[in-house]
């Protein structure tokens, strides 16, 4: 006997990822998903991205990873809503780890919410997690073959980030190489080649965040939203 | 990893649609190119899942949704399990376009 189902496999992780993303969108927040391999940056960038926007806007930040809180404790003294997600044997976030970090934070005070996905460049893509923008982080590093070997990731992101570009001269990156790769994927969202170190190339990323939340505010407050949730 | 946490979602979604008293035989799934799924990571990260549980045996299949390929210069457009492949005309940069869908089909059940 055939039963026909015709149901998505993470059904569940995508209906929580809808209240999620129904929760956010009613609190005016800006979210985004930071996916990036181990060492590509994401820290590192977050530390300076808030650095930059403390006291300017209301931030938040989710940090997972499989152990410590050492990356939440780097943030926090430029952000007094940080929340360590551990995910224990897990490689990536998923939606519920989000809605009970979000029960930890007061969304009424925030303008943008960070979530720093576990260092991953596979996992993470096919779990939603209620976010606005899936944002793909690489860093020369890494080689210039990486949009290549990690398509998905490249397809699926609202906007790329490639970091370490002060180190060029020292390592064996063909930047026409990876661009050529990321348009085949993806022709539209903007590629941010930065230094979060020496801090070029920054400016046209912070410029492109504060545009998306002030988008995000502006279509908030046409719908009429209370800022609490 | 990624494979096994699916396997779990799926594991659990299945156990839902088998009918008490049946025994689960196969499991239709349809899985786009986006998803980044290799489906034979998939149809072992099932096999160890449901080992030493009810629905120990049964079989996955999956009909794989290949990119979808388009030559920016000849605009011949086809499809290709891999993204990054030259077109025939020698274009060695395709635009890919793939589907995200990752679908419980069906069940056969005994």
């Amino acid at each position: 006997m055939q039963i026909s189902v015709v149901e998505n496999v993470l059904k569940l992780n995508d209906e929580m990822a809808g209240l999620n993303r129904e929760s956010l969108r009613k609190a005016g927040i800006f979210s985004l998903n930071l996916i990036g391999a181990p060492g590509c940056g994401k820290t590192a960038l977050l530390e300076a991205t808030l650095q930059r926007l403390a006291g300017k806007r209301r931030l938040a930040v989710m940090v997972g990873d499989l152990a410590t809180a050492r990356d939440a404790e780097r943030m926090a003294q430029w952000c007094d809503q940080v929340v360590q997600i551990n995910t224990g044997r897990g490689c990536h976030l998923e939606a519920h780890h989000v809605r009970q970090a979000m029960g930890r934070m007061d969304l009424s005070r925030v303008d943008i919410l960070f979530i720093e996905n576990v260092g991953n460049l596979i996992c993470p893509v096919g779990f939603d997690l209620g976010q606005q923008v899936k944002v793909g982080m690489f860093s020369v590093t890494e080689g210039d073959d990486k949009p290549a070997k990690h398509p998905y990731i490249v397809a699926e992101s609202e906007a790329l980030i490639l970091n370490k570009i002060d180190l060029l001269p020292y390592v064996p990156f063909k930047m026409d190489v990876f661009q050529r790769d990321v348009r085949q994927l993806n022709t539209h969202s903007p590629l941010f080649e930065l230094s979060v170190i020496k801090g070029n190339g920054m400016d046209g990323w912070i410029h492109w965040l504060l545009a998306q939340q002030a988008a995000t505010a502006a279509r908030a407050s046409e719908g009429g939203a209370s800022a609490k949730v | 990893m990624h494979e096994l946490s699916i396997a779990d979602s799926l594991m659990e979604q299945v156990r839902r649609h088998t009918p008490g008293g049946k025994r689960l035989q196969t499991v239709r799934l349809r899985i786009g190119a986006k998803q980044g799924i290799d489906p034979e990571s998939l149809k072992m990260a099932w096999e160890v899942t449901v080992a030493r549980t009810a629905l120990a045996g049964a079989k996955l299949e999956v009909e794989y949704l290949p990119w979808q390929l388009t030559c920016p210069q000849c605009q011949r457009k086809w499809e290709s399990p891999e993204v990054f492949v030259e077109c025939q005309c020698g274009c060695a940069t395709p635009l890919a376009e793939g589907s995200g869908e990752l679908t419980l089909l069906s069940l056969d059940v005994e």
